[in-house]
């Protein structure tokens, strides 16, 4: 460290983390406290130091067995897709052809469109009555009368994908993208020099250049699949039955429905508990010893 | 390159642009439908006579429902909170410029002073910064309303500002880990040149470095527009009348209408991503470019 450094590490830090810090602590603390409360908003006079009572009765709860099965099945079919086809589309979009270009900005748009509007369109057009998928499929003869396919328990979850798919490919291939464009070229034409043919140099060099992409692009897609609320809640409203009732669902009822801010809180860090296992495991599984996020 | 090549890439692109476009076009076939086509089974393509009153409803909310009193002499449900809608184009556009601002000015002079300056808990600092990001949104809601509410004495609900103040620890985070990342692949010798030469800390990010790092710089601004001109839950959660709403809080009560007028919500949101898209259209070469140091082509 040199001289006026100190004063600069001020500068340098104090705008930026005086707008995350309280954003981050305080939420974070408010969420631990109020896990160990018995916090009821309908009781309001009722709140008392609970322990861990709010998580034995997440865990022991009526709905923790179905959702759970709910969020892995839309996280274990969603991610996967999600990766295999972003990086397709990287692997298309970083090609050299006419109107790339205009195909890379059009992978971009549904980040434009607001989450409400791209749950609503999905929505509509799977309906029972009006949607055009019906339409379409009756046209050619594929079904007789119209199927309510949101009423249906897996086409309802395979609606929720489709609909998760189109919102949340931009950035995954934006990433991928722009980290293919990183390749030195060096290494292709060494490769070809080496006699290597396509499925080759794609696998020992894209690939393995892309790892620390894979990684981001893993967590980012894990981690949004968890969460994933507000289709649900748009399209599905956790239904049929309580079949696409996902877990962040759950928080959100118990928080805004139920107005149990215990149960709710202890619900959420139970969540942040397996994002970070998760995370953890992607860790190792892509052996990127340490990913240098700094120097 | 074969003609097999060829082939796939044009298969390829007219099935990328399909799934990406239909939705789209759909969209805008429904805009411009009234509520009874809209509403018809089977559901035309394309409505043989389009019609606008949808955008004109959103644009001149007033207006368009005295004309169409005139006309039919009776009031179908239309949402009133569309009335809203040119105002909060206005929030929206207000409150991305001043976050695009703020992570332009505050991401870089942290990512700088992250990657360049070797400082005892620089480490601990920057994971502390991003480790907010691991929580669930719907955990933190409750004490960023608190927060909100009193924050440092001052209650900013329903004031711009409190949107601005949550967006902005929402976006900066993400946009000093990839300035990091940027940053980190750039070799520091010219900086340690002009440092030798007695440029202060602050002159050497200013001439030397912010010239090179400019695609990273577009990237960032970029993502952070986009971000807060998306986000919905939190504005809903810090805003309580209509005035200080934003675009995606606006056109989700819209959506939330008891009886949904489907062809003005469509409406509605082909308007709100019209700004995103130009945005991307015209910066979308330094996004590729600007999210990894080295991508040159």
């Amino acid at each position: 460290m040199q001289k006026g450094d100190l004063k600069f590490i001020l500068i340098g830090l104090l705008p930026a983390l005086s707008f995350i810090f309280p954003f981050t602590f305080y939420p974070i603390a408010y969420a631990a406290y109020v896990s160990s409360l018995r916090y009821d908003l309908k009781y309001p006079e009722e709140i008392a130091f609970a322990g861990f009572d709010n998580y034995i009765e997440v865990l022991t709860s009526y709905y923790m067995a179905d959702s759970t099965v709910a969020t892995v099945t839309f996280v274990v079919i969603t991610v996967p897709l999600l990766v295999l086809i972003s990086l397709g589309l990287a692997l298309l979009l970083s090609q050299n052809f006419r109107g790339v270009g205009f195909l890379q900005w059009l992978v971009l748009v549904p980040w434009a469109v607001p989450l409400v509007v791209s749950g609503a369109i999905w929505k509509w057009i799977f309906d029972a009555n009006y949607g055009i998928f019906n339409a379409f499929l009756k046209s050619l003869g594929l079904i007789d009368s119209y199927v309510p396919w949101l009423n249906l328990r897996w086409p309802a979850l395979l609606v929720l994908v489709v609909a998760f798919l189109w919102v949340q490919l931009p950035l995954p291939t934006l990433l991928f993208l722009a980290g293919m464009q990183s390749i030195p070229a060096e290494l292709y034409e060494a490769a070809t020099i080496d006699g290597a043919k396509g499925w080759a140099k794609f696998k020992t060099i894209t690939l393995t250049w892309l790892r620390p992409f894979m990684l981001i692009v893993a967590v980012y897609s894990t981690l949004m699949a968890i969460w994933t609320f507000d289709l649900v809640y748009v399209i599905t409203a956790g239904g049929p039955g309580n079949f696409t009732a996902v877990i962040s669902y759950y928080t959100w009822s118990e928080m805004f429905t139920f107005l149990n801010f215990g149960r709710a809180s202890a619900l959420a860090f139970l969540v942040v508990l397996v994002s970070i296992a998760l995370i953890i495991a992607y860790f190792r599984a892509l052996r990127v010893g340490r990913i240098r996020l700094r120097a | 390159m074969g003609t097999g090549y060829r082939v796939a890439i044009v298969v390829a692109s007219v099935v990328v642009a399909f799934w990406v476009l239909f939705p789209i076009l759909w969209m805008f076939s429904i805009s411009i439908q009234t509520e009874p086509e809209i509403h018809s089974a089977p559901p035309s393509l394309w409505p043989a006579q389009p019609n606008y009153f949808n955008y004109w409803f959103i644009f001149d909310t007033s207006s368009a429902i005295e004309a169409r009193l005139q006309e039919s002499g009776r009031l179908t449900f239309l949402p009133a909170v569309a009335r809203w809608f040119p105002n909060a184009l206005v929030n929206s556009v207000i409150v991305g410029l001043i976050i695009t601002g703020i992570n332009l000015i505050a991401a870089t002079l942290a990512s700088y002073t992250f990657t360049r300056i070797r400082f005892r808990g620089s480490g601990l600092l920057f994971y502390m910064s991003v480790a907010g990001r691991l929580i669930p949104p719907v955990a933190i809601v409750v004490p960023y309303y608190i927060i909100i509410q009193n924050f440092f004495g001052l209650n900013l609900l329903d004031t711009l500002i409190a949107v601005i103040l949550v967006h902005a620890a929402f976006t900066l985070p993400i946009n000093i880990w990839i300035l990091n990342t940027y940053l980190l692949a750039i070799p520091s010798d010219i900086e340690d040149a002009a440092r030798v030469d007695g440029y202060g800390r602050l002159e050497t990010l200013f001439k030397v470095v912010l010239p090179v790092i400019k695609p990273g710089l577009v990237a960032i601004g970029i993502i952070s527009f986009m971000v807060s001109w998306g986000e919905f839950f939190f504005s809903f959660m810090v805003t309580q009348t209509q005035l200080s709403r934003t675009l995606p809080v606006i056109v989700g009560f819209m959506a939330a209408q008891p009886y949904k007028p489907v062809g003005i919500l469509m409406a509605g949101g082909l308007v709100a991503m019209l700004p995103a898209l130009v945005i991307i259209a015209i910066f979308r070469r330094y996004l590729i470019r600007g999210l990894v140091a080295g991508a040159v082509r």
